[in-house]
């Protein structure tokens, strides 16, 4: 069952279009000039419960107007949207019992009460029973190392801190899907970690669902299982991970290092098609071979042939520089396919 | 039972946050005594030679003056602001992920900084009476629970206007001029400045059809017994019917403005 359904969806705003000046300015009161910005475009989404998804895109690409849509705070200007079979919008109340949200920017903490406090309020406000709370409590407790914090008022707490308690809120009631816009941002690379096995875990165990979003392709890969790539509005990829450098990485490279002098011109004759040197020293060489065509051990023997051989090093396609050419739109995704 | 407790729970935190700097929770109640005393100094100025004006005396003034400053105080400082600057700063989205009505919590909110400040407002008004000798409470236990009521019904006005004005935030840019706005609306017409009975006769008929007057004149004026007992159920039924109108209004423009306009930052 599809916990998180879109069809066709849509935002636009209307932004104001000022002149510079103050003349601009005074010209805008009398006749306000508007443009259209079209934030998200034809997204059609298919979520099912228990997946983790990754939901990825550069800056500007309508990542957070999504996730607004579908937690209920924004109204979608065109196209269908369910989740947990209710439109978050005009059920923003149901449907928000359901859910469990973190804006990366933001807190749902009191500033100035201590954060047991912030819990308790919270408590009250998803009604949730005393017996789930008391468990909940002990658990994120533990889980997320939270028992010097909660008695602090939110004020007081780091960043990090503070995320770790906001990740405790929003999941606190038992949520069935949680959505987290940017969780990890300006965050240390332990309590990064820290964060995503704590993910990584109520997925597992609990069964949450989760879409995150986020600059930090570790917590993809980490985290999720499923990508969708989402470039000026639009839906570009949706798959696994290993799905997308299966379909756009041919490439993988062997990095060696010879005991002596390489004879370059000779080495270069020894490769088959589908192999070729990239770059070389005198005593070192890295060779791209295609593959779906050789695996590591054949194009190592080649070079062997023409090499003593001493190191090497196996570099694996990763994620982050297939996303990155991605964004600089040097791989042609549509076409791909 | 269960949703009464969460609105509760958000009056039980507000009384907290108020009072979790016990330094800007006083210097915020001196300072409000501190412009009261200027303008309690400025009307003694206006008494002297005059002992009767708009049909009030001196004695009468000074009670009025208290009840204006403590209907002031329950919603001051972080209550006026707290709307527009979850507005502008776009912490709104995360009051919106969550099972609450908004309009409610915010009142909530406000009741609970409300009561922590005007527990000490109240206390400190009564030792300023007592030591200036100024001292005419109402007279009956009657008289107490209509000014009771009269103080829940400013209370609640204030708070409604206030929040309007606040959800107009999603439509500007900036909530400063807007308040000014309000807060000079506010101050004229529920006779915070000058009591009501002041005004040249057609000024005074539309104070009295306005909701203003709810918030400062009537609890003030039924305090120093200068509301006919005749005339109050009448006056109570007229601030219902307006609390009831401006709570479906801000229903409605809250209704517009979260189609409209969008929430800020991503
Ligand atoms: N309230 C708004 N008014 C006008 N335009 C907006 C508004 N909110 C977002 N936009 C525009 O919509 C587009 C998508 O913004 P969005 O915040 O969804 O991006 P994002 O993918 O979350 O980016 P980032 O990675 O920077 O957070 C941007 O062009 C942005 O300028
Ligand atoms: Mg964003």
């Amino acid at each position: 069952m599809n916990v998180i359904e879109t069809k066709g969806l849509c935002k636009s705003f209307r932004s104001p279009l000022k002149k510079p000046g103050v003349l601009g300015a005074v010209r805008h009161l009398f006749r306000p000039e508007h443009r259209e910005i079209v934030a998200v475009t034809e997204v059609d989404l298919a979520i099912a419960a228990g997946e983790s998804v990754a939901y990825v895109g550069p800056n500007g690409a309508g990542k957070s107007t999504t996730i607004k849509m579908l937690t209920g705070i924004l109204l979608p200007t065109g196209g269908e949207v369910r989740v947990n079979g209710l439109h978050p919008y005009h059920q923003r109340m149901r449907n928000s019992k359901n859910i469990g949200v973190v804006f990366g920017q933001r807190t749902q903490l009191w500033w100035d009460i201590p954060v047991i406090e912030s819990f308790t309020l919270l408590r009250d406000i998803y009604e949730v029973p005393e017996k789930t709370y008391a468990e909940n409590l002990a658990y994120f407790t533990g889980m997320l190392g939270l028992a010097e914090l909660l008695h602090q008022s939110a004020r007081r707490l780091s960043l990090g801190q503070r995320m770790r308690c906001d990740l405790a809120v929003a999941l606190m009631h038992n949520p069935a899907i949680v959505f987290l816009d940017e969780p990890t941002i300006g965050l240390d690379v332990a309590v990064k970690e820290r964060i995503r096995e704590f993910l990584k875990t109520v997925n597992r165990e609990r069964g949450v669902t989760i879409m995150l979003t986020s600059h930090d392709l570790g917590d993809i890969e980490d985290v999720c299982r499923r990508l969708i790539i989402i470039d000026a509005g639009r839906i570009i990829y949706d798959g696994s991970i290993q799905g997308l450098l299966d379909r756009y990485v041919k490439q993988r490279s062997i990095r060696i290092i010879a005991s002596a002098r390489i004879d370059q011109p000779s080495a270069a004759r020894a490769m088959p098609a589908g192999v070729e040197i990239v770059h070389a020293d005198e005593r070192e060489m890295t060779v791209e071979f295609d593959r779906f065509r050789y695996t590591a051990k054949d194009v190592l023997e080649i070079i062997m042939t023409a090499a003593e051989v001493v190191d090497f090093q196996l570099e694996e396609p990763d994620i982050e520089r297939v996303v990155k050419n991605v964004y600089e739109g040097r791989l042609e995704l549509e076409q791909g396919a | 039972m269960l949703t009464f407790q969460k609105y509760l729970r958000h009056v039980l935190c507000a009384i907290q946050e108020t009072t979790a700097y016990r330094a800007s929770y006083f210097i915020n109640i001196v300072s409000q005594f501190v412009s009261y005393i200027a303008i309690f100094f400025l009307w003694r100025a206006v008494y002297t030679g005059n002992s009767v004006i708009g049909g009030m005396d001196w004695n009468d003034m000074q009670g009025y003056l208290l009840i204006s400053l403590f209907t002031s105080a329950l919603i001051s400082g972080s209550s006026e602001f707290r709307v527009s600057r979850s507005i502008w700063t776009g912490n709104i989205a995360v009051e919106l992920v969550r099972p609450v009505d908004y309009q409610k919590a915010n009142f909530s909110i406000t009741v609970g900084n409300g009561i922590a400040e005007g527990v000490l407002v109240a206390a400190i008004g009564i030792l300023f009476a007592l030591l200036i000798g100024f001292a005419v409470p109402p007279a009956s236990p009657a008289a107490w629970l209509c000014f009771l009521l009269a103080v829940a019904f400013s209370f609640i006005t204030k708070f409604l206007i206030v929040y309007i004005f606040g959800l107009f935030t999603f439509w500007t840019t900036g909530g400063m001029g807007l308040s000014w706005l309000r807060r000079g609306l506010t101050d004229f017409f529920s006779g915070a400045i000058i009591p009501l009975s002041f005004f040249p006769g057609w000024l005074k008929a539309a104070a009295d059809v306005l909701p203003f007057r709810g918030i400062v004149s009537v609890p003030a004026t039924i305090f120093i017994g200068r509301l006919p007992p005749s005339q109050i159920l009448a006056t109570f039924a007229v601030e219902a019917a307006w609390i009831a109108a401006l709570w479906w209004l801000a229903r409605l423009i809250w209704h517009f403005a979260m189609r409209k306009v969008t929430i800020h930052g991503g």
